[in-house]
């Protein structure tokens, strides 16, 4: 077949199986193009036509979700488990002991910490409190007092483990199912599987917090749509001031107007796409209508005085300035509330390779409260059932000290081996304690879990097969679980 | 690049060049006959040139021809015969080129031995040439193309003209009267294997070893058609792949069949595949064809369409019958789209909704709302209705919506009365009335709730003694008041005191011998003298009598340089 009309047929297969029907570009009234908008396409079957309606009804997820939306609390720069989450009271009394060979198992080192003599086991100076859960309590470290003490809705998994080493690998595995860059992120996923609940809001939001402790490089491709459609990628809000740019129209300018030309403008792009066939065209049309409609939408999203201050007590006092974690929280509960699919915030500056006992007290200060309330809101909203939370970093961090040890400062290398992440809401099982890390936690002795396993599970809570969402690229058909993917029955409800 | 793609490339040149020995044979002896009839003698270049071109223009032919005979695709007599008379031709092309160098310059037939062999060596060659040609062609156009038309003005009822071959497959033809008494394999499928299969999977051409023009043929392979079931047989598989898919069957190029000639293939799979039954009626065949077939189109199938006369039901339609929900109206929906707010199935396959209206503009009124829902009041089973103005109307729909599960009522404007349109609803499990004004009265709407099971009452108006009167009365119910979890932790442990004096994992603490053993000798310090950091026991030195112990040998080294500058503990 002539390569060009390979090229317009892949194009047309794509556009069928392209934008969900009801996601931002649908529905665009005046607009030409709304013609020219294909179906939603759960899998690599044909889409199925839920109530023989002529494709108006979604085909919905594969089976009755759990969950019907993702908040990612994502601690770049990996925290320690250590330190957290991961209680080894043993630990106390190995105090500068070298870390054993047979624990060790000949473990590569990285560069950071290959040219040291030594490594010195460096046990926990923060003081663990046991909390109550469903099981027989949960420890957390005392600078998650009010994480801890949610211990009841949370499922911590102890034995997640990682191939990566360093953070943007890490990153992109964690975030697209892959350590090469150019897949789609999970948001992206699910913005192409089950499309937005709100046509005003984006399907997919990240926000940003800045760290208090040693910070790592963030990409805008762990929010992007790979080789999926650009309308599926992450819409990050700006973390102080305007959370949007430009939102307001320019003076003179009125609404009517700028839908008007925004017609024209989609009049031209429609004509463009049926020459061309490039589905960027559509995107691009999406994008300037979901601009349009967020003109209306993101003022009043992002406007905190409908919130009674019991609730902004709840936040703490972070809450107020704007890029904080605590507002960022409060902001990710109120997109939920109004049916944002995929709500992302990252939280940077958990890279303690040196002075961890201090940075790591600033980093929990500034998230501790913030993410025990988001938990608590969503909860007495009726919306924690619905909404599943992760809280994961991209690896752990090592039982050795990176650097001097001392009585009350140490560091952490890089640890992929083992890692601790917490589930909560959104049919996870509460209460519970998943897995098992060594006496030095740093190998899992039960119940391993990897990134793809958590993937494929928390697809699963959506309602979602993880083996058939996938998008075919290059001849092959994509899924966030590559060809790996296993869902643990023991962490669902 | 490889060989074998060059050769095989070199060979289907062979329907090109074939035409080059052909013309230039004709021309040769075309001008032989005039030089004849004039009785003057054909220039000696032009018999030569046009002799040696045909010549090597026969041998070329015969070499791609041998190329192109390698692909499997072609076997059978005829493609034997073919491939000898064109070696034959290739031969004796080669001979008549060497005689006519003998020629002398005199007209034929009164000449020489030369001559004589010469004209004889021609005639031969396209004595041999034509059979050749008329062979090859065969193969590629089927046996009656030169004459199909007359036979087809001949033909009994108007049909199409067929491709090669198709005659030969069998009742092609069969005259309507007896429709009804053959088997329906002879009358309908047959007829659409021959024609759109049999060009390349027939007698002379049997591509990929396949012949569907025979019986035997069809049933030589036992994937190809697995009887009873179409999701398994080969030839569905090929049919039903997208026509871009290069294992489709017809290849794209050639003419398609039909959606209810796929269908009535499929059908007679499903229903035994055989040959020799006549189907009345066949399950889950496309309504049309069985009538198409005996209408008269014996053999051709016309192109349009008949799908939309007898779709057979989709999923959806079947499962929603089955559970005597109906499919959603089509326009309810699209009013709900038309107002950017979301429904969508529950799950794929499924008449049930999920209704969610956060794109609502937030000044919608009740109204506007009950119109919307009205439509789809059947199906819905998830509702959200958060911080909206609803009132009676909307909560009057939802009363009497029979499939209701969960309704998200937080932070809008519901009044106990709006609510009391509730009571008594019988599958409503899920009901969320965080934020909301309401009072103690609604207590007894909840109460008459049999199936609820979950209650979110955060600020929602009601007193705390009426959540533990409704706490009282159902206690299987769970209610959250959003209260925050206790803080108090189960157990705290002390301040973190560190040691170093754990075994080594997988070795036992030894235990304390009674017996005076060698006193085991430790540093008099924990914490290096020479640079402030914990101690190893590894690194000591005795001094003055005295074990002192330092972080590493550095230190060590430093220490014995200059005992006296550090302070010793």
């Amino acid at each position: 077949m002539h390569p060009v009309e390979e090229h317009y047929l892949d194009l047309t297969r794509r556009r069928f199986f392209g934008v969900a029907a009801n996601s931002i570009g649908a529905g665009m009234g005046a607009c030409a193009l709304g013609s020219l908008l294909g179906r939603a396409a759960m899998a690599a079957d044909a889409p199925k036509d839920a109530a023989g309606g002529g494709g108006l009804i979604l085909p919905g997820p594969h089976f009755k979700p759990k969950a019907k939306r993702v908040i990612y609390l994502h601690m770049e720069g990996a925290p320690s488990q250590l330190d957290l989450f991961d209680y080894k009271p043993e630990l106390r009394q190995r105090f500068n002991q070298d870390l054993p060979d047979s624990i060790r198992q000949g473990q590569r080192l990285t560069g950071m910490t290959s040219g040291q003599t030594r490594f010195p086991v460096a046990p926990s100076a923060f003081r663990f409190s046991k909390y109550a859960n469903n099981q027989d309590g949960a420890w957390v470290s005392e600078v998650m007092p009010n994480t801890g003490a949610l211990a009841k809705e949370l499922c911590f998994i102890h034995s997640m483990h990682t191939e990566a080493i360093n953070h943007e690998p890490g990153i992109t595995f964690f975030q697209t199912g892959n350590q090469q860059p150019g897949r789609p992120s999970f948001g992206s996923w699910m913005s192409y599987g089950l499309g937005s609940a709100n046509a005003n809001l984006p399907t997919f939001v990240v926000l940003i917090t800045q760290g208090l402790g040693n910070m790592q490089a963030l990409s805008a491709r762990f929010w992007g749509a790979g080789f999926l459609p650009s309308e599926h990628q992450g819409c990050k809000l700006r973390s102080g001031g305007d959370p949007v740019l430009f939102l307001k129209d320019a003076d003179g300018l009125k609404r009517e107007d700028r839908r008007r030309m925004l017609d024209l403008v989609g009049e031209l792009n429609a004509k463009e796409m049926e020459k061309s066939l490039d589905p960027e065209i559509r995107a691009r049309v999406a994008q300037y209508e979901m601009a349009y409609r967020m003109q209306m939408s993101v003022p009043e999203l992002t406007d905190f005085s409908d919130e009674d201050q019991e609730t902004l007590d709840l936040y703490g006092p972070d809450v107020k300035k704007p890029g904080t974690f605590a507002a960022n929280c409060l902001l990710a509960r109120r997109l939920s509330e109004r049916g944002v699919r995929f709500v992302q915030l990252y939280m940077r500056g958990w890279d303690q390779h040196g002075n961890l006992p201090k940075e790591l007290r600033d980093q929990c200060n500034a998230v501790d409260r913030g993410q025990a309330a988001l938990i608590t809101d969503l909860k007495r909203r009726g919306l924690l059932d619905e909404t599943l939370i992760l809280w994961a970093g991209e690896f752990g961090r090592t039982v050795y000290s990176q650097g001097t040890l001392t009585a009350d400062n140490y560091g952490r290398d890089h640890h992929p081996r083992c890692f601790t992440v917490w589930l909560a809401g959104g049919g996870v099982k509460p209460g519970i304690s998943y897995g098992k890390t060594d006496e030095f936690s740093y190998n899992i002795v039960e119940n391993p879990m990897d990134v793809h396993d958590l993937h494929a599970t928390m697809l699963h809570l959506l309602g979602m097969d993880h083996s058939k969402l996938a998008y075919r690229h290059q001849g092959r058909d994509f899924r966030l679980t590559d060809v790996f993917g296993n869902v643990r029955k023991e962490i669902l409800a | 690049m490889t060989l074998d793609v060059l050769l095989a490339t070199f060979g289907r040149a062979h329907p090109m060049v074939l035409h080059l020995p052909i013309g230039l044979f004709f021309a040769l002896a075309a001008m032989e006959l005039l030089a004849l009839a004039r009785r003057t003698p054909l220039a000696l270049q032009t018999r030569a040139a046009l002799a040696w071109l045909a010549a090597f223009a026969a041998v070329f032919t015969a070499t791609t021809g041998f190329f192109l005979g390698q692909e499997t695709a072609y076997s059978g007599d005829t493609v034997d015969l073919h491939r000898y008379l064109g070696i034959a031709v290739a031969v004796i092309a080669v001979l008549v080129a060497v005689l006519q160098r003998r020629v002398a310059r005199q007209p034929l037939g009164r000449g020489k031995g030369a001559a004589k062999a010469y004209a004889a060596a021609l005639i031969v060659c396209i004595g041999v040439l034509v059979p050749a040609g008329h062979f090859g062609a065969t193969l590629t156009h089927g046996g009656d193309f030169l004459f199909e038309p007359y036979y087809v003005s001949k033909a009994t009822t108007p049909t199409m003209p067929l491709r090669g071959g198709a005659r030969s497959a069998g009742p092609a033809t069969v005259p309507i009267s007896h429709a009804q008494t053959m088997s329906t394999f002879d009358t309908t499928i047959a007829p659409i294997f021959a024609n759109y299969c049999i060009s390349c999977h027939g007698a002379e051409k049997h591509k990929g070893g396949l012949s569907l023009h025979t019986r035997e043929g069809i049933l030589a392979d036992s994937s190809l058609i697995v009887a009873n079931n179409a999701a398994e047989s080969e030839l569905m598989r090929r049919l039903h792949l997208p026509a871009d898919d290069e294992d489709h069957m017809p290849p794209g190029s050639k003419k398609q069949p039909s959606k209810s000639e796929i269908g009535a293939i499929e059908a007679w799979i499903n229903n035994g595949a055989s040959f020799d039954e006549h189907y009345t009626q066949m399950d889950g065949a496309a309504g049309g064809t069985g009538a198409a077939a005996s209408e008269g189109a014996s053999g051709a199938i016309a192109e349009s369409e008949r799908s939309s006369a007898a779709q057979p039901p989709s999923a959806a339609e079947a499962i929603a019958a089955s559970r005597a929900i109906p499919a959603a109206k089509p326009e309810a929906v699209a009013a709900l789209r038309a107002a950017h707010l979301y429904v969508a199935a529950v799950r794929a396959d499924d008449a049930l909704l999920l209704i969610d209206f956060s794109a609502a503009p937030p000044l919608i009124s009740d109204a506007q709302v009950a119109e919307l829902l009205v439509g789809l009041r059947e199906q819905a089973a998830d509702v959200s209705l958060a911080r909206l103005r609803i009132g009676r109307k909307t909560m009057s729909v939802l009363g009497s919506a029979p499939n209701l599960t969960r309704v998200n009522a937080a932070a809008s404007a519901l009044t106990d009365g709006d609510l009391a349109l509730l009571a008594g609803h019988p599958t409503l499990s899920e009901l969320v009335l965080s934020g909301t004004k309401l009072t103690d009265s609604a207590v007894t709407t909840l109460l008459s709730l049999p199936a609820l099971a979950r209650l979110y009452l955060w600020k929602s108006g009601i007193s705390a003694e009426a959540i533990a009167g409704l706490r009282r009365d159902r206690p299987g119910l769970a209610i959250d008041t959003g209260e925050a979890a206790p803080r108090e932790p189960l157990a705290i442990e002390d301040k973190p005191n560190f040691t170093s004096d754990r075994p080594p994992p997988g070795v036992a603490a030894a235990p304390p011998t009674a017996a005076a053993a060698p006193a085991v000798l430790h540093a008099i310090n924990t914490i290096c003298p020479v640079s402030g950091k914990p101690g190893n026991d590894r690194y000591v030195i005795l001094y003055e009598g005295k074990l002192i112990g330092f972080c590493c040998e550095k230190c060590g080294a430093a220490f014995w340089e200059d005992p006296k500058k550090y302070k010793l503990p």
